[in-house]
């Protein structure tokens, strides 16, 4: 019954998806304390944003439609009128161009914040993302520092065909000099982006633009103006004893959906939320590992070189003896993101998918045929 | 705290924004200026200050619009939104600003009948061309840009030879481009920012001047055009008269240099370096000069172009020794200043060698420092399982690295 409502998310009609996405939440369990209100991952990213240019004035953003237009996804909102054309730069459309800039601009002392409208144009910049930032520091021995922030919308939307739906956490996670987060709460959004604009490297912040609009609750801890998440740390959302799911980002979610099933089975998932994919909470995961002794690695992007792949090998490497099973690696498929909305859902992750893979992890029979 | 330059950049900001509210309609209708009427010749009048939008919005265009038809309102005022210009050509508002309309096909032509013309001072014979007009240089002035240029030359020659000795693993030359190079920075500040690529034409050279224009930053474009990208010549790299025809085509004021003219590239960056901050506006130079020197010790550029043509260009066009002779012709310099600078040059850069190879290499920490702020847990496991790795095989590693 979950399953088959989880498959009619990615429809037509976002509403009806987040509609579905309120309730099967309040019945997958979640450890948060106890919460005085509720924000949209959305309204996170804003006063996160808001609270850090109102604390340190080198902090300014740029980008393609910030400022008059308050945000391609509104994320900017307000921020035009409360700063001033300074501090918030609409851009002409050249992420080659502006993230030069930017990258220059931190070179001279700035903070900036470059968003992109999704990371899939940041291709048209990677050349400063990387050459011109991430190995400025090493290449210079430590004269220049680079604190800048890229982010954005990163991942499969909902149907924007091949160009617009690349995931590109294995990309950028790839490259020594940068550090690459990627928050699925609210309080994700909150803690991490702060963390992000007050670090003196690079930080690439790999948003979704399907979570922009769910709520989470926030306690009075996150809401305040202080509040920071720690740069490579992990949090467990779920605890449990049988498999370690790992995920990031939107997959967070789903994991926790498959999870209620999984318990219902009689299965004890620790669902893991990575928060940061460079650096890699290595400890928390193969401590997980050493607890569960089976390990489903979850992400929406291609699998050949992905963020699973690199889990996988850290546990290979540190946590060998103490796996039972054979690592278990969930990915979108290996294919340009079909436009169709039949094919689009069966290129990324389900639910089922993931309830199957822990279930194989556990040793328990699956029928091999996918359901229709 | 924050530095000067960001001060006066967002004062600049600040500027643009109160313009761009004051060019709307809601600020001044009686005052909106209008173009005036085409046509519009490729020798291009500039549009009037007040059509220049930035970034455009709909909406404001609209309300202009409208304030024109207003404005207009003795003359004819058509309904249908075009504006009478003179004579028998309409004129409509599109985006952008005006443009009169035109009843034939008016192709521009791929180029233009004559190239952009070369601004140059001095003569092959180091002469300085009656009539020009240039940036004088002081006695003092001139003796350090030739005494630059000099070792610029002298250094290049030597660390050419370490390279094919084997001390050092790469060198660029500036060979018959060192008048670029030395007078170009000669007309700048100490507290200039200098941004030297070595970059050929690539896109986000547009963006650069697409943004240095929108955007009215006092930022001088310096391009060095010498005829080569390796072994591709600039007629298989572009088809426009050179770099200095775009910087009109991203609305930016332009000049072409003849870059082997000391005196020449002097005062053009000077003049430019004025415009750039008392306007407040970028400039291109683009510096036509000649690459004598191979691409780089990689290179042998005789494998693609005429050796005769590389002599010609290396002896009777050299800028050095044409700004020497104008040098010399002031009374400034002879014979004995050349011999004994270039003596005390060469002594100079073998003991710069000599000491730099005696310096230890970096240590092996520095393998694993600064790819961050603070180096990351796993950086410091991967340097600890080095050092164990060394110190189990210490035949395998090389000696020269300090552990």
């Amino acid at each position: 019954m979950l399953a088959a409502v989880a498959r009619r998310r990615l429809g037509p009609g976002g509403v009806m998806g987040q509609q579905l996405m309120q309730a099967l939440r309040s019945t997958a369990a979640r450890s948060y304390s106890a919460a005085a209100k509720e924000m949209t991952v959305r309204e996170a990213l804003n006063s996160a944003l808001d609270e850090e240019m109102s604390a340190d004035p080198s902090v300014f953003l740029m980008g393609e439609e910030v400022g008059e237009y308050q945000g391609a996804y509104k994320i900017s909102k307000g921020l035009l009128d409360k700063y001033g054309p300074d501090r918030v730069l609409d851009t002409p459309i050249t992420e080659a161009g502006f993230t030069g800039i930017g990258v220059g601009a931190a070179y001279q002392g700035l903070r900036p914040v470059v968003e992109f409208m999704t990371f899939n144009f940041s291709m048209q910049a990677i050349d400063h993302i990387i050459n011109s930032a991430a190995k400025s520091n090493y290449m210079s021995a430590g004269q220049i520092n680079v604190p800048i922030v890229f982010r954005g919308p990163n991942g499969a939307a909902a149907g924007v065909g091949a160009q617009h739906s690349q995931c590109y956490a294995a990309w950028y996670a790839h490259v020594p000099g940068l550090k690459v987060l990627s928050p699925y709460s609210a309080e994700d959004a909150r803690g991490l982006l702060k963390a992000a604009i007050r670090d003196p490297d690079p930080v690439v912040f790999l948003e979704n633009e399907l979570l922009y609009g769910e709520s989470f609750p926030v306690s009075a801890e996150v809401l305040d103006s202080s509040f920071c998440l720690p740069i490579g740390k992990a949090k467990i959302e779920r605890e449990g004893k049988d498999v370690t799911i790992t995920a990031f980002s939107k997959m967070v979610g789903y994991a926790l959906q498959a999870a209620e099933i999984l318990s219902k089975e009689g299965i004890s998932a620790e669902v893991i939320n990575l928060r940061s994919i460079r650096p890699l909470d290595r400890a928390a995961i193969n401590a997980s590992v050493r607890k569960t002794n089976r390990l489903v690695t979850l992400e929406e992007g291609f699998p050949q070189h992905g963020v699973g792949a690199e889990i996988c090998m850290s546990v290979v490497e540190d946590s060998f003896e103490y796996l039972d099973a054979p690592v278990e690696r969930i990915a979108g498929a290996d294919v340009p993101m079909p436009y169709a909305a039949n094919l689009e859902r069966m290129a990324v992750p389900q639910v089922e998918d993931i309830v199957r893979a822990a279930k194989r992890a556990c040793y328990r029979a699956v029928p091999m045929a996918a359901t229709a | 705290m924050a530095a000067p330059w960001l001060a006066r950049a967002s004062s600049q900001l600040a500027r643009r924004a109160a313009r761009r509210l004051l060019s709307s309609p809601a600020a001044a209708p009686s005052q909106h200026r209008l173009c005036p009427p085409g046509p519009w010749l490729l020798s291009s009048v500039p549009p009037p200050a007040g059509d220049r939008r930035g970034f455009c919005s709909v909406r404001r265009f609209t309300g202009e619009s409208s304030a024109a038809a207003v404005a207009v309102a003795d003359e004819e005022a058509p309904e249908n939104g075009l504006v009478a210009g003179g004579g028998d050509q309409q004129a409509i508002d599109f985006p952008g600003g005006k443009v009169s309309f035109v009843a034939e096909m008016n192709f521009l032509p791929e180029s233009q009948r004559e190239r952009i013309n070369c601004y140059r001072v001095l003569d092959d014979d180091g002469r300085t061309i009656s009539g020009s007009i240039f940036q004088e240089v002081s006695k003092e002035l001139a003796i350090k840009m030739y005494s630059e240029m000099v070792t610029l030359q002298v250094m290049d020659t030597i660390f050419f030879e370490a390279q094919r000795q084997g001390r050092i693993s790469f060198y660029l030359t500036s060979h018959g481009e060192e008048a670029i190079n030395i007078a170009s920075a000669a007309a700048l500040t100490i507290d200039d920012i200098v941004l030297p690529q070595m970059k050929n034409v690539q896109g986000d050279f547009h963006a650069a001047l697409n943004f240095a224009a929108v955007m009215e930053a006092p930022v001088i474009f310096f391009c060095r055009n010498n005829g080569w990208a390796i072994s591709t010549p600039t007629n298989e790299q572009f088809r426009s008269d050179g770099a200095v025809i775009r910087g009109q085509a991203y609305g930016m004021r332009s000049i072409r240099v003849d870059g082997n003219d000391a005196l020449a590239v002097y005062s053009a960056v000077h003049t430019a370096r004025e415009m750039a901050i008392k306007e407040g506006r970028p400039i291109l130079v683009e510096a036509l000069t000649y690459r004598v020197s191979h691409h780089s010790t990689s290179d042998d550029s005789t494998k693609y172009r005429p050796v005769d043509e590389i002599e010609h260009w290396r002896t009777v066009r050299d800028p050095v020794s044409r700004y020497r002779k104008w040098v010399q012709g002031n009374g400034w310099w002879c014979d004995a200043d050349e011999s004994e600078l270039r003596n005390n040059v060469r002594q100079e850069l073998l003991k710069a060698i000599q000491v730099a190879e005696r310096m230890p290499k970096p240590p092996l920490s520095e393998l694993f420092t600064d790819v961050y702020d603070e180096v990351p847990s796993n950086l410091r496991e991967q340097e600890r399982l080095l050092r164990d790795t060394i110190k189990k095989h210490p035949a395998d590693y090389p000696a020269d690295v300090h552990i």
